[in-house]
């Protein structure tokens, strides 16, 4: 799979990347040089033009320059798309958050801080907010404290061949292939008609048990990639490793613990890293069960920021400050925990003795 | 003797430790397969029904497997698209060709963008090379949260807005997990390839169009695949970047979301996310092993 791969590369690059992080100077200089590069190429090019035919190029420098202009003529347009839709639209945002629209001349305005300021004033008192903060949390931890642990238990019995391996892989992939639309809807429909039947109430529709349900139903719908990911790391594992366990009288959960887990640990890594992110940006399939409509009660941040955003009209314009304001506040949270949770989970995350 | 009689005990313990904790796991994995197809078997079944006879009993089986409801759904799933002369609709089957349209072009950009940029740096020794590589791993890291109005604003900008093609630009870049796929791919053909052709006298275009990317046609179609089916189910982006030209998915959300006589029904309801999900699956069951099957290419393969 996709991610299959991921961990692959990760594993290595994370250990290289403190490095990265440092030098902007170096990637500064490095582009200068690649620009002098370039207009040097450039330069040949027009020169070999411009030359008459009948002389012979020089042979020594030729290949090398033909292959610097395939190169180039080969990235021009993704680091286009990248320097407009990466670059670009982060700038924007970031000027975006300082400006207010102004609803009369349908424009947008120099504001300050007035942005920050609402969303610090909303997270801090509007009890719409509040809740869901403690619903973005809640489900982080969530996803945190079960799906991952269930993702790994998972695993591991399909890497052990559990009887029925092969089906089980293809269910536990399929919330994946199916549209996320169709199982929400799907879970939806059984919850409100099937199973409130049986119980009484529904489940989706009762304020005490709905947010609840939609938890559940994100870990329930979650599984796919990671197990796919996990297995595959761990089947990478050196098989005379669990063979000198099992002489030693290892037990099967002792295996996992301190044999597969360790093991896998830089592939765990990843997802948590690349995970932190999602405390601010997870919708819990929201959208999927209600559109823009779900109750107070149920919303998290990703989804209300979402859904102010979303529509072609004056009253979503009028959101697009704000929401770019408090994208940049929780990425400077977001940002720096990930840092930080790299580098502790390389520095004290279990290792093979 | 009385030794061996103890080893024998114990082996056989821990046989019984490993079996019993396997059933565990066979007993945890039927409970979860169990719970995920147990919504989806009801669902098809309800599609069968009646209105009336699934009010009657939400847990039966259909009486005769009619196709009615499919029938209902293709023909009522209609999108609301307002144009400057006023509210035209925009049915299935218009639906189906955009979102055919919609699925090549995003899956070939998003898929050859990552493939032709990985390319370049894992075959050609440039320091600028080195620098996108960088560029991929830390914007995988680093999140960027809430950029969502910007992305917006700025493809309104560039006229991108409400285009099938604009939007294929946008999803044709080449950050993400395709990148490292393909860069791993490249690397893994040894330099000789190139270097021979090269020697023959053909030109870098050839040797890329011809050589290399035949190499890894079974990593480009694994890759072109998972975007298949990542863009078949996506109706967020067209609804927010293609007002006016609606999916076949985004028609199911709004068939979903509306209360008109027709689609006010569940069965007809859940017999549309039948009939939206049946191309995927078709495509799932015919590519399985592709995709989940060993999806590492390793050196030289037809």
């Amino acid at each position: 799979m996709a991610d299959a791969r991921r961990e692959v590369y990760f594993d290595k690059e994370l250990k290289g990347l403190k490095k990265l992080f440092k030098p902007l100077i170096v990637l500064w200089i490095i582009f200068k040089r690649w620009l002098s590069d370039v207009f040097y190429s450039l330069e040949v090019l027009i020169h070999n033009i411009f030359k008459s035919k009948n002389e012979k190029p020089k042979k020594i420098g030729t290949k090398r320059r033909g292959e610097r202009i395939f190169f180039i003529a080969l990235i021009a347009y993704p680091i286009l798309q990248f320097f407009i839709f990466y670059v670009v639209v982060n700038i924007n945002s970031l000027l975006l958050a300082f400006q207010e629209f102004n609803i009369e001349t349908a424009t947008f305005q120099y504001a300050g801080f007035k942005n920050f300021a609402l969303f610090l004033r909303d997270i801090t008192q509007d009890p719409a907010m509040k809740q869901a903060t403690i619903n973005s949390v809640t489900l982080y931890l969530s996803t945190l404290f079960i799906a991952l642990p269930l993702n790994l238990v998972f695993s591991f019995f399909l890497y052990k061949k559990v009887v029925g391996k092969g089906v089980f892989r293809v269910v536990l992939f399929l919330p994946q292939i199916i549209s996320a639309l169709v199982v929400s809807l799907m879970f939806r429909y059984f919850v409100e008609n099937a199973i409130s039947e049986i119980i009484g109430f529904n489940l989706l529709q009762t304020k005490s048990t709905g947010f609840s349900t939609i938890v559940f139903y994100t870990i329930w719908a979650s599984f796919g990639t990671q197990i796919l990911v996990y297995t595959s790391a761990m089947s990478k594992i050196d098989p005379s490793l669990i063979e000198f366990g099992r002489l030693e009288g290892m037990s099967m959960f002792q295996e996992f613990r301190y044999v597969t887990l360790p093991s896998i640990f830089p592939t765990i890594t990843v997802f948590l890293v690349v995970g932190v992110a999602g405390l601010f940006t997870n919708q819990a399939s929201l959208f999927n069960f209600y559109g823009p409509t779900a109750r107070g009660d149920m919303q998290t941040l990703g989804y209300i920021f979402f859904v102010k955003v979303i529509k072609n009209n004056d009253a979503s314009f009028a959101q697009y400050p704000y929401a770019s304001a408090a994208g940049i506040l929780f990425t400077l949270i977001a940002a720096p925990v990930t840092i930080i949770a790299k580098n502790l989970l390389e520095k004290y995350g279990p290792s093979v003795d | 003797m009385a030794k061996l009689k103890e080893l024998v005990i114990e082996k056989k313990k821990r046989q019984i430790g490993r079996h019993i904790f396997l059933t565990i796991g066979l007993i945890l994995l039927t409970a979860y397969s169990i719970s995920f197809l147990m919504p989806l078997v009801w669902a098809l079944l309800t599609s069968f029904k009646q209105e009336i006879e699934f009010m009657l009993d939400k847990f039966s089986i259909p009486s005769n497997f009619d196709l009615a409801n499919y029938y209902t759904a293709f023909r009522t799933m209609r999108v609301p698209i307002s144009l400057e002369g006023g509210t035209v609709y925009v049915y299935t089957w218009e639906m189906i060709y955009n979102s055919v349209v919609y699925t090549a072009l995003c899956t070939i950009t998003h898929t050859l963008t990552p493939c032709i940029t990985a390319y370049a740096v894992a075959r050609f020794n440039f320091k600028f090379g080195k620098v996108i590589y960088s560029i991929v791993i830390v914007t995988m890291i680093l999140p960027v949260i809430g950029n969502l109005a910007s992305e917006i604003q700025v493809s309104k900008f560039l006229g991108l807005y409400d285009s099938m093609f604009g939007l294929a630009i946008m999803k044709g870049h080449f950050l993400g997990i395709n990148f490292l796929i393909f860069y791993a791919a490249f690397k893994s053909i040894p330099k000789d390839y190139s270097e021979a052709a090269q020697i023959d006298g053909a030109s870098q275009w050839k040797i890329m169009t011809q050589i290399m990317l035949p190499i890894v046609k079974t990593t480009i179609s694994a890759v072109a695949l998972l975007s298949f089916i990542t863009y078949w189910n996506d109706y967020t982006t067209p609804m927010i970047y293609l007002p006016s030209r609606p999916t076949i998915a985004y028609g199911l959300y709004y068939f979903n979301q509306t209360t008109t006589n027709e689609a006010n029904f569940v069965t007809v309801r859940i017999a549309a996310s039948m009939l939206v999900s049946v191309p995927i699956l078709l495509v799932f069951m015919l590519f399985k092993d592709k995709l989940m099957g060993n999806f590492a290419v390793g050196g030289i393969k037809g």
